[in-house]
């Protein structure tokens, strides 16, 4: 479980670090929504890797049998945030190949 | 009154985000009402800022304000957390907020709907930052204040501050990802977010895992550094910062300040627990920052562009103190930070006015006349007209202007500098005293280095402010005056009487201060908490 989660991570920031250094826009965004997947599950798995575990249920007294919720709710936000300010990016994305004419993040290069 | 004292640590949050969610309600005609309400939220903050630094100063023995927000209890809930460093950050960004909103009434605030809202927004995140004391809150606080900055970077949109803005969004959005990444870490490790549970954790900890809660400290940093302009990440910096609209520039100089204070104030609750992670490092980033910024003010012509190169100074000797880890130097450069941060908001201010005069348009004018030596009131007429439709003819103007902005000038620059008799002088002087007695003590050589580039850099600075004040105000031709509002120039010389009030009253600032880092590093078990109910 560790293992694959651990692979979902790293190919995810991975991929996503190499569209973000590359020169147009659009790879630009697509690898900033790949490296916030990615964090999102790194944010995931701080609580503790478990494998079928409710963050409660009713009636049970053992609470090492609980999923931790705080990194649930941790990541609930960050994707809430991470999705706004994508939208954003987008929308100024959008813009400067309106005015330039061009998506080459510095708004030059052949069209 | 009473009610207003036991819930102040929230309000400097609550007042701008209200008012900036009622102004979205009016369309942009009700543009008085607007205003209004925008001005009733900047000077509310200022009075809230007072009435901390006054419960601080009149009060000797406690230290911290802990809110617990709807009260639930510490390990539960989220808690603001407000000791003198948070409510001196606070007077400073609310003083900075409302003279630059003065400012940006003459003309800024109408170039677009939201600019306002966006206004509030960003100073309610800003100080949520400053106050907040769980981990996760204050990376929410960032991202509300981010997003607001976006918003303003884009203000009166063209293209340049779109390509720019896209940049600045791009390395910011890269930055909240290690934030992210640098949190969990110290979740998963100390199981708190919690500034004083972290603390209190981290000292139970074995030492394997507090050094693996280190490396998340040093993730989390890199966001903090780029905030704060430090070398290999303020690329992006000169470029935005030039480009945006003056206000706007203007009020990002506490930008780059609130990732200095996350860096204190991580940095004063872990670093006495994390022997094998030292601070010595932000020391050579800081130099390193410091040699790029006196380059770079020596390279720009331009008056806005010495100004950012001026920010990354500033953030360079910050953080070049704080690397030498001793709450010796932390004291001055704290002082440096109120004088430099409000020298550098007044100058932002003025590279507009002066450049009324100087742009590219009134150049131009100047070589056809003389090409077709045209007679001067003739060239000159269409010139004025296009003022007057830009600033549409209203507010006072004020005569003698070239004379008061040259003063102004001087005494910002003066400020930023170092000379006497301002703020600037008391704080490198009392800087370099103290890394010099330091040097008598231990760590004799980065003493040396220090001194080295700061007095080296501050020459270039005085320098380049030289060339640009000689090119601006000894003008070779018989040029117009820059046509200045009374509302203009007020917010500058309220920024300079604040220098002002700081030079004089330097001793209880600084007894001040020297409270607030004693507070800084004192360890967290010992804090008393002041419990607000």
């Amino acid at each position: 479980m560790e293992l694959l989660i651990a692979a979902a991570i790293s190919v995810l920031v991975g991929s996503g670090v190499w569209l973000l250094l590359r020169p147009r826009t659009f790879q630009i965004i697509i690898g900033l929504s790949l490296v916030s997947y990615g964090v999102n599950l790194f944010i995931f798995t701080s609580g503790g890797v478990k494998k079928f575990a409710a963050v409660f249920s009713h009636g049970a007294e053992n609470p090492q049998i609980f999923a931790d919720p705080l990194p649930q709710a941790l990541v609930l936000t960050a994707i809430v945030i991470g999705f706004a300010t994508t939208a954003l990016f987008l929308v100024v994305l959008l813009a400067l190949r309106g005015m330039s004419g061009s998506d080459h993040v510095d708004g030059r290069g052949e069209k | 009154m009473n009610l207003i004292l036991k819930h102040l640590p929230i309000l400097p949050i609550i007042t701008p985000l209200f008012f900036g969610a009622l102004m979205i309600k009016f369309d942009d005609r009700k543009r008085s009402l607007k205003m209004t309400f925008a001005l009733l939220s900047t000077f509310l903050l200022v009075f809230y800022s007072a009435l901390l630094l006054y419960h601080f100063q009149s009060d000797v023995n406690s230290g911290v304000l802990i809110y617990h927000l709807g009260n639930w209890p510490q390990r539960f809930g989220i808690s603001l957390y407000v000791d003198r460093l948070s409510a001196l950050m606070i007077s400073l960004t609310s003083v900075m907020g409302f003279c630059v909103f003065l400012f940006s009434l003459a003309k800024w605030h109408r170039a677009g709907i939201f600019f306002r809202s966006q206004f509030q927004f960003l100073l309610a995140g800003l100080n949520g930052a400053f106050l907040t004391g769980d981990l996760f809150n204050l990376f929410v606080f960032f991202e509300v204040l981010l997003a607001a900055s976006y918003g303003l970077m884009l203000h009166s949109s063209n293209y340049s501050r779109t390509l720019n803005g896209l940049h600045y969004i791009a390395i910011n959005l890269v930055g909240s990802f290690f934030f992210l990444i640098g949190i969990s870490i110290v979740y998963s490790t100390t199981d708190a977010l919690n500034f004083i549970d972290i603390a209190n954790r981290l000292q139970d900890l074995k030492s394997d895992i507090r050094s693996q809660a280190g490396i998340g400290f040093a993730i989390m940093s890199i966001a903090f550094l780029i905030k704060s302009g430090a070398w290999p990440l303020c690329f992006w910096l000169p470029n935005a910062y030039t480009v945006a609209t003056t206000p706007v520039s203007a009020i990002f100089v506490i930008m780059t300040k609130v990732g200095i204070y996350a860096i204190l104030r991580i940095g004063g609750l872990v670093n006495p627990f994390l022997e094998n992670i030292s601070l010595n490092g932000l020391f050579y980033i800081g130099i390193v920052t410091l040699i790029y910024g006196a380059i770079g003010v020596l390279a720009s012509h331009d008056i806005k562009r010495l100004a950012t190169f001026n920010v990354l100074i500033s953030s360079g000797t910050f953080l070049t103190a704080v690397g030498f880890n001793s709450s010796l130097l932390l004291s001055p450069v704290l002082y440096y930070l109120i004088c430099s941060s409000l020298a550098l908001c007044g100058l932002f201010l003025l590279t507009e006015l002066v450049g009324r005069d100087q742009d590219p348009g009134a150049d131009l004018l100047a070589i056809t006349m003389e090409v077709y030596q045209a007679e001067e009131g003739s060239v000159e007429e269409p010139l004025e007209d296009e003022d007057d439709e830009e600033e549409e003819g209203e507010g006072v103007l004020i005569p003698e202007s070239l004379v008061i902005l040259g003063i102004c000038f001087l005494i910002c620059s003066l400020t930023l500098v170092g000379l006497p008799p301002f703020a600037g002088f008391i704080a490198k002087i009392t800087l370099l005293s103290s890394s010099l007695s330091l040097s008598l003590t231990s760590s004799s050589q980065m003493s040396w280095i220090f001194v080295t580039v700061l007095i080296l850099t501050s020459m270039c600075s005085l320098i380049s402010f030289v060339r640009t004040g000689i090119r601006i105000f000894w003008p070779s031709f018989e040029q117009v005056p820059p046509r200045i509002q009374l509302i203009e120039i007020v917010p500058i010389l309220l920024l300079i009487s604040a220098i002002i009030i700081v030079t004089v009253q330097v001793n209880p600032i600084m007894g001040y201060i020297d409270k607030s880092v004693s507070e800084l590093y004192r360890p967290s078990r010992e804090i008393d908490t002041a419990f607000i109910k």
